[in-house]
């Protein structure tokens, strides 16, 4: 699990990936979280923030963080629903700051009306795993981090006094497809024991070498979310093997064929 | 979902189990078949030239009753799940069964006891399950996108099926109405699109799948794969050419084309060990090495033949036995338990590890007593002697015997996994 604490910035289907058990502590706050905790997040709303979910639950931001994070086991202290949750950065911020970080600011690209994505994605494609770049928005970027989070970007934001935000984006996985074990074991460095692997462009048997890769590696995070786009079978007696087990998230059908989130983790008595 | 489940339905890649394993464990018991048929005709299978009787009855419970055994289970089982495309039905699976199997015994029978009717009707019946299997395998192949490689080595071993079905069929009419003009020269084909066509072509294009799989090692080089896949296609096309026509010239060519093939493959395949995660891989590699020793060595021996050096019956021995059925008893030995945990896996009780379910001592008895058999056989066939190949086929026998308790105690540890797991269901339910 990852050991930072989620802010209102935070996606929520980034909170509930690395929360299972999450999705039914918050289903008890409101109806539409129940709807989640049983058919999961729809695509449309795979962008929404923490804050922006706790209006659904017709709840304060920190209140709703505070339920968020005891959820996932982080220790939060109740006491102080004031206390600024934005103030908890992810450790792999000041990694980066100690770098020369590189800076995109799009705010005048915006205001002349041009859309900067191309930009982005140029800069993006240049990264290694580990390296990120800074970007300035006169808003929070909300379905930006969406996607590139769906293309193995961490990102945090924050919003600054002149109501622009600046938001961090760093590679935590292989944003092609030749080295995402390599990405998995660096993220493993960066969120502690939670691993994300995209292996879905990967022509079988490499999925199962990069998975396992990852798993016998000597930093072996406890629990691996995977995307993978088929039904891995020759993967399962390599879990059972190392004494890990699987969960099948979610299966979907789309136009290029099926697409499957796999959650491995430790047997509880392995563990 | 829940943990540990695999879809099933329309989208599910696992068959039941039954399928796969039927095929299997026919597989080994054709195994034994095939050593007792030897055993019976140690002296006929030394200077084997041809004509029916006991030792063609035990060469086709070595190529029906094991290889296109394994073959079938294989390609219904690993092929839809490697290609991610799922059978449309289960039933011709079934029913390739019910018309190889019964087939296959009828044609043993009839070969055995020289009996041409009875060899016809095993021969048809045989025919339409492996028509049938064609079929099937050909829709998966249709639909697969991905795997390109392994796929063109399955439509070429599917062509040489269609071939040799066709080469056989007339074989067998010939024994009776003598209808062929070079009877030897359609039979060398026949073999050849049977051994190398088939059988050949699936093995190396499996390799490519099954291999890095199990070392846990990148897919092999496309480029070097291509370039394989090339020659041994070219080669396998002048072979059965040179074979049906008598044209060395096209024969020296195929052998040529088969060892620069072959040579890529074996590259290809120790490429894949060299960069593997897994070093350890058992007896299985053992015995899957040795068959990549002898592949070469079998062309090599081609070649002898061709000079005179060596008879064919050496050649046709060294590639059935040292080659190709080592290289099975490889495979079969790690598919077997792998087959066994995908489908323990269903369960949501802790299944054993593969290695739990392999008894590497019944292995390490096969292997050697395999290893002594092929020697044995080899020198009796060298020195026209059925004391050695009578000898080579009880040492068989006890290799084969332990390769189906293998398999059986296998198949046992996962009926009692899935009879435990039913029973503890069953308990959770009352509470």
């Amino acid at each position: 699990m990852t050991d930072r604490i989620f802010t209102e910035n935070d996606l929520l289907a980034d909170a509930l990936l690395a929360h299972p058990g999450l999705d039914e502590r918050l289903s008890r706050l409101h109806p539409y979280f129940a709807h989640v905790a049983e058919f999961g997040l729809c695509d449309h709303k795979k962008t929404t923030t923490l804050g922006e979910a706790a209006q659904w639950a017709s709840l304060s931001a920190e209140t709703f963080l505070s339920f968020v994070n005891c959820g996932a086991g982080l220790a939060v202290d109740l006491s102080d629903p004031a206390k600024p949750s934005r103030d908890v950065r992810p450790s792999w911020i000041e990694t980066l700051l100690g770098e020369d970080i590189h800076e995109i600011d799009v705010r005048a690209d915006l205001k002349s009306g041009q859309d900067p994505f191309k930009r982005i994605m140029n800069e993006i494609s240049q990264l290694a795993v580990g390296e990120g770049f800074r970007l300035r928005a006169p808003f929070n970027p909300v379905p930006l981090r969406g996607v590139l989070a769906e293309r193995g970007m961490a990102s945090y934001g924050e919003p600054q006094e002149d109501g622009s935000w600046v938001v961090y984006f760093h590679a935590v996985q292989s944003l092609g497809t030749g080295n995402s074990a390599k990405a998995g074991v660096e993220d493993l460095k960066v969120l502690g024991r939670t691993a994300h692997l995209d292996v879905r462009r990967l022509e079988p048997p490499q999925p199962l070498v990069e998975i396992l890769t990852l798993l016998d590696s000597p930093d072996a995070p406890r629990e691996v979310f995977v995307r993978i786009h088929r039904e891995p079978v020759f993967l399962f007696p390599e879990l059972s093997e190392r004494d890990w087990e699987y969960e099948v998230l979610e299966h979907k059908l789309n136009d290029e064929g099926e697409e499957f989130l796999l959650y491995l983790s430790k047997r509880r008595s392995a563990a | 979902m829940f943990p540990g489940t695999i879809l099933m339905g329309a989208q599910a890649r696992l068959l039941p189990p039954s399928i796969p394993f039927r095929f299997f464990y026919v597989a080994c018991f054709f195994h034994i078949v095939f050593w007792a048929l030897v055993l019976v005709s140690a002296n006929e299978v030394a200077g084997f030239r041809g004509g029916t009787g006991p030792a063609l009855a035990a060469l086709h419970a070595l190529t029906l009753g094991v290889f296109a055994m394994t073959a079938m289970g294989a390609s219904f089982q690993l092929l839809t799940v490697a290609t991610g495309v799922a059978l449309r039905a289960v039933w011709p699976c079934h029913l390739a069964w019910w018309f190889f199997f019964p087939g296959v015994l009828v044609l043993l029978t009839g070969f055995a006891i020289h009996h041409h009717y009875t060899q016809a009707a095993g021969a048809f019946a045989a025919i339409i399950g492996l028509v049938i299997y064609a079929l099937t395998v050909a829709d998966v192949l249709l639909r697969t996108k991905s795997l390109k490689l392994a796929v063109s080595h399955a439509w070429v071993a599917l062509a040489a099926l269609i071939g040799l079905l066709g080469f056989g069929f007339a074989l067998i009419v010939d024994f009776d109405h003598g209808f062929l003009n070079d009877h030897a020269a359609i039979g060398l084909t026949h073999f050849i699109l049977a051994v190398f066509g088939f059988m050949g072509m699936l093995a190396l294009g499996f390799s490519t799948i099954l291999v890095p799989m199990f070392a846990l090692s990148p897919a092999v080089p496309d480029k070097a794969g291509w370039f394989s896949f090339v020659f041994v296609v070219l080669a396998l096309a002048a072979s059965a050419y040179g074979a049906a026509e008598r044209n060395e010239m096209a024969l020296y060519g195929g052998l040529a084309a088969g060892l620069v093939g072959v040579g890529l493959h074996l590259w290809c395949m120790l490429l894949s060990l060299k960069k593997g995660m897994r070093k350890r891989l058992g007896i299985s590699f053992v015995m899957v090495k040795a068959a990549w020793v002898m592949l070469p060595v079998v062309l090599l021996v081609g070649l002898a033949v061709m000079t005179d050096w060596v008879s064919v019956t050496l050649f046709g021995f060294l590639a059935l036995v040292g080659w190709m059925l080592t290289f099975l008893l490889g495979i079969l030995q790690r598919i077997i338990p792998f087959l066994a945990s995908m489908n323990m896996n269903r369960k949501g009780s802790k299944p054993p590890t593969l290695s739990e379910m392999a008894n590497e001592r019944l292995l390490k008895v096969t292997l050697v007593c395999h290893a002594v058999a092929v020697v044995l056989g080899g020198l009796g066939i060298v020195q026209d002697q059925g004391n050695f190949v009578f000898a080579g086929a009880i040492s068989g026998i006890i290799g084969a015997v332990a390769f189906l308790w293998y398999a059986v105690a296998v198949g046992t540890t996962y009926l009692s996994y899935h009879n435990e797991s039913d029973r503890t269901a069953l308990e959770t339910t009352d509470l």
